[in-house]
């Protein structure tokens, strides 16, 4: 049963339309990500959610009752701000009672309460403290233990970890999301990090200026984008435009601009295989780790053999970083394409010799790795 | 990204809107439809004054008056600006000794009313005054103190602090950084005073050249003790509004005048800021230079400035137990008869009291529901430039519009013009932008997110405001209390236009005093004033530092 249920939500400040008509589901005890761009209407969706922002026109469901007329008071929510907002006049302990006071709560039930939260985001001894003395990192916790203490059917969360240094980022996302699979909640939450909603959502919405992108678990979104801008948006990728120019043993050739690809219709491209046709426009994706690159053998050098096919050959490390567990840059084709690539460096050898600027490298990229698609919404 | 249409889901509790209703009909009632009313009577009077037309030299004496005024603003705000300039790069940047003290010291004319100095400034430099004295023996004949001169020293003593405090705010908001920039790139001090320091005070000197100017246009004190035959529009207002033989047009029409001419004057300075708007923020401290003779220069400047604006208050001290202080270095003999006589009329300091009682609490609670709306309401900020106006309009043209406005007005059958409540109105009018800038500055500084998170809590927007909100502003809320009372005491323009029979304060009395020549007895009022006021600030002082001590 799905708990939140959006239908043709319309929101606009004056004459910009921040979220434009936009329909998603989010089941009950899911922990589901907005994510997109600055910008792209997240924000203004989860603060509709919230009742913070009357929605223009369309419907927001919880639970099958609409509430678009709610006041945020009776929408059993609980929101961590994005700057936590922490009463700063207040101690942790009264900060988390907030909620069950408004209820008026029996003091035993506060008490009893407020430590069982103080325990679960692990802050207990930290009752008596003031805001200004915790970090950022504890004033979250105080913020989620205050949003959750209400014991609400939905929790929201605004950004929650874009204001925490990046080892806490990581620590206290795996905590938000046990906590929340322990409680079984339903969560919302917005992000401009792809990497922070594939790591713990079940279920992202990709949206860009107001509009939803896609939606699906994280790997339907990384591995089966609907459009270039997903593809490009969720982990890295070079995405090249072209016409398909041959189909032949459930292969396509993707004629871009300077080179022709060879791109498998029988594997993840598979769905595809019905609507591809001749003379269609299309948008490859090819991930840069996907990308086999190796230093050009000695009975090469010199030889450059330029290939009808962009899909391997000879190409030019134009930028290169080393990063330890893997090396990163970009190779020059002949062809005039630069390409993203990432080599992961699986052995020792490899991880001491590093590739270096400049170096003339052999390339290739296997047509099963090439994602295709039809649907073009421009990249940003 | 975008909040402006913050308001929870758009919707006003009715609680709120009660409270909102009652604060904007209270500005309406008493600001806008008088204003608006002074306008087109006053435009009823020039171009309707078929019956009794205007007198052939009417324009001429316009301009002349406008022109008095504004020569006057002028060679004030110059002045103001050359003096406060120079001291305010000084005592920030070279380290200057016991600069602290000495600005403290220099606060007090900031909670003195500006006739005060005014009419200290005859104690010492009038026709018998000890500095007038002082200077005949270095062979030195001073001027007449009656007249542009006087005004031009009073007004500018009066205004160098405000100047000094926004000039020294200022300074402290440009990050050493950019020093340290320009002396790797080997600058010298006084190349990077005169590239960089004062071009980034642009905006400060703007700012304070527009509020001493603005408080000079305004000044009713200064030309009624000080101004001889110096006729700005102001004094003119005032004399033809309480004189029966006045044209009672001409205060309407120079009123409608002057309201037009300051919000001009507003419009082209707020373009003026937006062109030089800088804003910087920084957690790292000002640059400070060493440097000896610079230090000493600054050292002996402020302390030359700060006896300067203190000896006129020791005047008064010494006048107010005065007999006689006439063409003689001290009085000839002391006495308490003067506070003795002051102590007779103390219904003027009840009648202080009260006012205190009653304005404050009115423009402290106004001023929050205007901060609390501007804050969470972006929608109706628009106001905000209504609420600002009583601080660009001069006290006698807010007296004379509420009079105007009010005067046939009955209510239970008693005339309006004849009880207290409309000076009350006034007053409250005038001081209220005073109250709301400390008042909005503490809303500044939260974070809007609490009201919601606390909103999302089960909260009313009310409940949020007294449980979340309010603690914040408390301190902010300490010292809008202080700078109101302060300057509810000192009003003068206003009440000095819309006092009724009976209702003389302690200022009207000090200046009814000063006008009747009763000079010793007007100290002694005045040394009373100013003790008042300093308690008052003492104890708000006291109160605010405690709280802020909470928190940190």
């Amino acid at each position: 049963m799905s708990d939140i249920v959006v239908e043709n939500l319309v929101k606009q400040f004056g004459s910009t339309t921040a979220v434009d008509q936009l329909n998603l589901e989010i089941k009950k005890g899911e922990m589901a990500a907005l994510l997109g761009p600055s910008g792209c209407g997240k924000t203004t969706l989860l603060r509709m959610l919230a009742g913070f922002e009357a929605p223009s026109s369309g419907t927001i469901r919880v639970n099958g009752k609409i509430v678009n007329d709610l006041p945020p008071q009776q929408r059993k929510i609980g929101i961590v701000f994005q700057d936590y907002a922490i009463f700063p006049t207040m101690t942790v302990f009264d900060n988390i009672a907030y909620g069950l006071r408004m209820k008026k709560a029996s003091k035993d039930e506060i008490d009893r309460s407020v430590m069982e939260y103080l325990g679960l985001v692990g802050l207990v001894g930290y009752e008596k403290r003031m805001p200004s003395q915790l970090s950022g990192g504890q004033q979250q916790r105080v913020a989620l233990a205050r949003a959750l203490i209400t014991k609400p059917e939905v929790l929201l969360l605004d950004e929650p970890l874009s204001n925490l240094d990046a080892a806490l980022r990581l620590r206290i996302r795996k905590e938000i999301r046990k906590i929340q699979q322990k409680l079984g909640i339903t969560a919302v939450f917005v992000t401009h990090d792809q990497e922070e909603a594939l790591s713990i959502a079940d279920r992202i919405f990709v949206m860009r200026r107001g509009k939803l992108m896609q939606a699906g678990t994280p790997t339907e979104i990384y591995t089966k984008p609907q459009n270039d801008f997903v593809a490009d948006f969720i982990g890295k990728s070079n995405i090249l435009y072209g016409k398909v120019v041959n189909i032949q043993n459930s292969s396509a050739f993707v004629q871009t601009k300077g080179a022709d690809f060879e791109v498998s219709l029988a594997e993840h491209n598979e769905n595809m295989r019905a609507s591809v046709a001749l003379n269609k426009d299309v948008w490859i994706s090819i991930r840069p780790h996907l990308i086999q690159i190796k230093p050009k053998s000695a009975k090469q050098e010199g030889k450059s053999s330029i290939s009808s096919s962009g899909n391997r050959g000879c190409a030019k490390l134009s930028y290169v970083e080393y990063l330890g567990n893997y090396t990163k840059g970009e190779i020059h084709l002949p062809a005039g394409i630069d390409l993203e690539f990432e080599q992961y460096h699986l052995d020792a050898e490899q991880q001491t010799q590093p590739l270096l600027r400049g170096q003339e490298v052999e390339y290739e990229i296997k047509p099963g790795n090439i994602y295709l698609g039809l649907d073009i919404k421009g990249i940003e | 990204m975008t909040r402006s249409s913050h308001r929870i889901n758009g919707r006003t509790s009715a609680d709120v809107a009660l409270i909102y209703g009652i604060a904007i009909a209270f500005v309406t009632l008493f600001l806008v439809y008088p204003i608006i009313n002074l306008l087109v009577s006053s435009a009823v009077a020039v171009f309707k004054s078929a019956s009794k037309p205007l007198p052939d030299h009417f324009l001429g004496y316009m301009f002349k008056v406008t022109w008095n005024t504004f020569y006057l603003a002028f060679l004030t705000t110059f002045f103001s600006l050359a003096i406060a300039l120079p001291l305010s790069i000084l005592i920030t940047k070279f380290k200057v000794k016991s600069s602290n003290i000495w600005l403290s010291l220099l606060t007090i004319p900031l909670i003195t009313p500006a006739f005060i100095s005014s009419f200290s400034v005859i104690i010492l430099l009038g026709r018998t005054g000890v500095l007038t004295k002082a200077l005949k023996l270095l062979g030195i004949q001073f001027p007449s103190i009656y007249g542009l001169l006087g005004l031009v020293i009073t007004q500018t003593l009066h205004t160098i602090p405000y100047s000094l405090l926004v000039l020294i705010a200022g300074l402290k908001t440009i990050p050493r950084h950019i020093e340290e920039a320009a002396q790797s790139m080997g600058a010298s001090i006084t190349r990077i005073i005169f590239t960089l320091l004062i071009p980034s005070l642009y905006p400060h000197i703007l700012m304070a050249g527009i509020m001493v100017f603005l408080t000079s246009i305004g000044d009713i004190g200064g030309p009624l003790i000080i101004g001889g035959n110096y006729k700005v529009i102001s004094m003119e207002i005032y004399s033809n509004f309480v004189s029966y033989l006045g044209d009672e047009r001409i205060p309407l029409i120079f009123s409608a005048w002057l309201i037009l001419l300051s919000i001009l004057l507003m419009i082209g300075v707020n373009k003026l800021m937006q062109l030089t708007n800088v804003k910087t923020k920084f957690r790292i401290g000002i640059m400070e230079y060493d440097n000896r003779k610079a230090r000493l220069l600054g050292t002996f400047f402020i302390a030359i400035i700060s006896i300067l604006l203190l000896l006129p208050y020791v005047a008064i001290i010494i006048q107010s137990f005065a007999v006689r202080w006439n063409n003689t270095w001290l009085p000839s003999a002391f006495t308490l008869d003067n506070y003795r006589k002051v102590a007779r009329e103390s219904s003027a300091i009840l009648k202080t009291l009260i006012l205190l009682g009653t304005v404050t609490p009115i423009i402290v609670i106004l001023g929050i529901i205007f901060g609390q709306m501007y804050k969470t309401r972006p929608g109706m900020r628009w106001l905000s430039y209504i609420t600002l106006l009583p601080f660009i309009l001069p006290g006698v043209v807010i007296g004379v519009s509420i009079l105007q406005g009010y005067s046939t007005v009955k209510l239970f059958g008693l005339s309006l013009s004849g009880s207290v409540i409309l000076m009350i109105a006034a007053i409250a009018i005038r001081r209220l932008p005073i109250v709301l800038k400390p008042i909005e500055a503490g809303f500044a500084k939260i974070d809007i997110g609490q009201e919601e998170a606390a909103v999302s809590l089960g909260a009313s927007e009310l409940k949020a405001f007294l449980t979340v909100i309010f603690p914040q502003i408390r301190i902010s809320v300490y010292s809008a209390i202080v700078i109101g009372m302060v300057k509810v005491v000192t009003e003068l323009a206003s009440s000095l236009i819309i006092y009724p029979p009976g209702w003389r304060n302690m200022s009207l009395y000090v200046a009814y005093y000063v006008a009747e020549g009763f000079i010793s007895q007007a100290s002694a009022m005045a040394v009373i004033m100013i003790i008042l006021v300093g308690i008052g600030t003492a104890i708000s002082n006291n109160l605010s530092s405690k709280e802020n001590k909470k928190y940190v």
